[in-house]
């Protein structure tokens, strides 16, 4: 693995890179898992692993309910992300002028504090096990973004492009090219400024649009993460109902460019597309041989690690919002009063997952289905349950936004269309 | 030759000798049982080293990290950190030759294998069948070694390791939760045992839970709570680089911002917590203070801050791959009330056992959001009446750390090997906790 970060404040650049190779064996046992992972590469080296992984195993008693695996087809083959544009073969003076002329933007009166970031990670990942499955996958993972902050009274507003975390493709440069950070730049410090200036969120239950990256939190922490079978904040159920009809999603860890995207998952087995909520019901489940073993399914392939040294885990993929048929202006008209939500500051969960609480960058006020002002601030809550059950619409294809999002260093795709969820309670930050 | 020898003989080979350089190498070997629904499932061992070169070429600063430690590796690594060098120097070298060299790796840690960890769960397994509870956890050992030398003759070394236990208890046929944390350098010393019984009180005694208003309630925050809220604080209050971005809550050292009651050093030299003579940047390290009798004294700051600031480093060089300095072995000053006092002076109030998924809305206002977890129990009249869900508040730090009441006369420790907390119980008064707690619309 290699990867470089790149990183602009206030027209300071800094480059770190960072290499790393590794190997992991991962055994079963008598039922029971032994992982071991190290950085060396030599054939003594992978006998000490296996050696650490059996010990790890080999633990007496015995697993009176051993851990047992779904039945796979061995895979063999080689899989390679889609890079049009080698971001490791881009000149660093190029990179230099990218991250100076975004910075420029972001460049005026009342900025205090201004970032611009890039992210480029490829990985080289070789796999074998025992039951004939075999694979060579080559990874590219580009990301970037922008955030500028203006320090009010006792208080810092922030603008970010896409997110301030910002946003990940598993695709080369050109994802950075569209991503068009110096294209946003002013926009963002603009409204970082206005934000100071601009009047509290109300407090009241209302009805709320959510956009882009903000939505893609929203699924990611309230939907995805519900459906890591194995995971503490996933549930098994066969009837599990977590949405209102409005709301349909796909897994599709095949899709070209996403940034969850592979050809072959930790466990050998091959990339999936399937859906996993049909009209706000649960129809699958992102899972492992293990968790599909237990649930008497086959594993949807989705087994993930951040790293080399890490024990792979359920997690998700590419989740794709199914578009409905609304403009943006259609979801605005139909809402008497309520607030359009863009760009997640803060995000946090409820220890099952079952709450959440989260504060947009920026609010719009929805008066008589009009977008009106702008509003600091907007802090919200719910139930996840309750609050996606309140979801009535979501708009079309035409506004659908591809986004990567970073989480515990597992890189998920995002594909999301703006949606309308009714009786929302907002704006209970003192 | 010892590891300390061999470390120290290769980075001496690869430190550039034309230009200001530094090389910071970080072992880290971590063996783990893992506990999932009375069963252990699980055991893993990972070893990894982190090696962080730093040069300046020109006035400016390039870094390179990789973990293959052999000198064609890291001959490449000082290559591509000088190759890399566009942030604005210079590199500021700690010249402190004296570290205090401390071993801290006790044989039970260093020893401790799946099978010996298997026989310190086993009991827990029974016990925890039982009682009818359903209990995931890992029992972890850690063994560390830092290397630091740079082109100031500065070499040091030390070896660290760490033991820790951490549970979830859930009741198997109610919504009762406990959760349980141990950490110790000898692993001898992990109570175990201990830390299970207190998560199985927990979780029976949380079974049955009630709703709560919203409203400004007093809380006892057991120390694994404090420890949240230090980290938060940490983030918001003693970070050095946001002090010179100014985001913190202040302006200026020697603002009095919180109770009377709240005194809070940075110590890595306590032999109470996890010993690391020097920091990241090999600048040795002392008791620093932070906050004296509510009176902010000092933010934590590495060579590159303190360098802004025109002063000197604290010591808060941070490990690889973390950007800001930021206390690494936080020590509250432990007051004189027992828990038991907290709670039978509590007319109305809430018994915290931990925070769980802490996030700050705005640093600069201290406005941090979070639930309870692991245990939430409804005091009344001096007595634990009810247990309660998982409560959702939003909270601005600073007031909660001036409305102190009551002090705990016992420190626990928490966290990792670079990042410990050494904090007593407290009791707060107006703690805001949000409508709808269970996270209704």
């Amino acid at each position: 693995m290699e990867e470089e970060k790149w990183n602009i404040e206030n027209a300071r650049p800094s480059l770190s890179s960072n290499r790393e190779k590794g190997i992991a064996v991962r055994l079963l046992a008598a039922g029971r898992w032994g992982f071991a992972a190290a950085p060396a590469t030599n054939k003594l080296a992978v006998n000490r692993l296996v050696k650490a992984a059996m010990a790890g195993a080999n633990v007496r008693p015995a697993l009176p309910h051993p851990v047992e695996l779904s039945t796979v087809f061995p895979a063999v083959g080689s899989w390679t992300c889609p890079c049009q544009e080698d971001p490791f073969a881009i000149p660093r003076s190029q990179l230099l002028e990218l991250l100076r002329e975004t910075d420029g933007t972001m460049a005026i009166g009342g900025i205090e504090l201004r970032r611009t970031w890039l992210h480029f990670r490829r990985e080289h990942r070789h796999y074998l096990n025992s039951e004939g499955s075999a694979n060579q996958q080559a990874f590219t993972l580009s990301g970037g973004g922008i955030s500028a902050l203006a320090f009010g009274e006792g208080e810092i507003q922030q603008r970010s492009w896409p997110s301030p975390q910002g946003s990940y493709a598993g695709r080369g440069y050109e994802y950075i090219k569209e991503l068009d950070l110096p294209g946003h730049g002013r926009q963002m410090a603009e409204e970082a400024i206005a934000l100071t200036k601009a009047p509290a969120c109300p407090q009241e239950v209302m009805d709320v649009i959510l956009l882009g990256p903000m939505l893609a939190a929203q699924i990611h922490y309230t939907l995805g993460r519900r459906l890591q079978l194995g995971m503490p904040e996933s549930t098994y159920s066969s009837q599990l109902r977590l949405s209102s009809q409005a709301v349909s999603l796909d897994a599709d860890a095949s899709l070209p460019g996403g940034a969850g995207s592979f050809g072959f998952d930790a466990e050998g087995v091959k990339a999936q597309t399937f859906p996993l909520l049909e009209k706000g019901r649960v129809v699958n489940y992102f899972t492992g041989r293990e968790t599909a073993a237990a649930t008497g399914r086959f594993s949807s392939g989705c087994m993930r690690s951040p790293s080399w040294s890490s024990p792979p885990l359920p997690w998700m993929t590419n989740v794709i919002l199914r578009p409905g048929a609304c403009s943006l202006a259609d979801l605005a008209g139909g809402i008497k009063r309520g607030i359009l939500l863009d760009t997640p500051r803060s995000f946090t969960v409820n220890p099952l997952g079952s709450g959440f609480a989260a504060q947009a960058e920026i609010g719009w006020m929805i008066e008589g289905g009009l977008i009106t002002q702008m509003v600091k601030n907007p802090f919200y809550r719910g139930n996840a349950k309750a609050f996606w059950s309140g979801c009535d619409a979501a708009a079309a294809t035409a506004h659908q936004r591809n986004l990567g999002i970073m989480d515990n260093g597992i890189a998920a795709g995002h594909s999301v269309v703006p949606v309308r969820i009714r009786g929302v309670r907002v704006g209970d930050r003192p | 030759m010892t590891e300390k020898n061999k470390l120290l003989t290769v980075l001496e080979k690869v430190l550039p000798k034309d230009i200001p350089a530094e090389i910071a190498v970080l072992t880290h070997s971590r063996e783990a049982s893992w506990l999932r629904r009375n069963s252990l499932v699980q055991g893993s061992r990972v070893d990894n080293v982190t090696v962080r070169v730093r040069v300046e070429k020109r006035g400016r600063v390039g870094e390179g990290t990789t973990n293959v430690f052999n000198l064609p590796s890291l001959r490449q690594t000082v290559k591509q950190a000088r190759n890399h060098a566009y942030k604005q120097g210079p590199l500021v070298l700690s010249d402190s030759k004296g570290c205090r060299e401390v071993s801290l790796a006790p044989a039970a840690t260093l020893e401790q294998n799946p099978q010996d960890r298997e026989n310190l769960l086993s009991e827990i397994r029974s016990l925890a069948g039982r009682a009818n509870l359903v209990v995931d956890g890992s029992l972890t050992s850690h063994v560390a070694e830092i290397a630091f030398v740079n082109s100031l003759g500065v070499a040091a070394y030390t070896k660290a390791a760490l033991a820790e236990f951490e549970l979830s208890a859930a009741n198997a046929a109610g919504p009762g939760r406990g959760w349980g944390y141990c950490c110790h350098p000898d692993a001898e010393m992990l109570d175990v045992m201990g830390t299970f019984l207190i998560a199985a009180a927990k979780c029976q005694s949380s079974d049955r839970q009630q709703p709560l208003p919203a409203g400004e309630y007093t809380v006892i925050l057991e120390p694994a709570a404090v420890a949240g809220l230090m980290e938060a604080a940490a983030a918001i209050f003693f970070d050095g680089k946001a002090f010179i971005q100014q985001r913190t809550p202040f302006a200026r050292l020697g603002e009095k911002l919180f109770s009377e009651q709240l005194t809070v050093w940075d110590d890595s030299l306590d032999p109470r917590g996890l010993q690391l003579p020097f920091d990241f940047e090999g600048t040795p390290k002392q008791r620093f203070s932070l906050v004296n009798r509510g009176i902010i004294q000092g933010v934590c700051l590495d060579n590159g801050s303190a360098a802004a600031l025109n002063t000197v480093s604290t010591g808060h060089g941070p490990p690889p791959g973390i950007a800001a300095p930021r206390p690494g072995h936080l020590v509250v000053e432990a007051g004189n009330a027992m828990l038991d006092d907290m709670i039978a002076s509590t007319r109305r109030g809430i018994l915290v056992s931990r925070f769980h998924g802490l996030s700050v809305l705005d640093s600069r206002e201290a406005v941090i959001t979070g639930t309870t977890a692991g245990g939430t129990l409804l005091v009344e009249d001096g007595k634990l009446t009810a247990a309660l869900p998982d409560l959702r508040f939003v909270q601005n730090l600073a007031e909660a750390f001036n409305n102190i009441e009551m002090t705990g006369d016992e420190v626990k420790l928490f966290g990792g090997l670079w990042s410990s907390f050494l904090v007593p119980a407290l009791k707060l008064n107006k703690f805001t906790f949000l409508a709808g707690n269970t996270g209704q619309v």
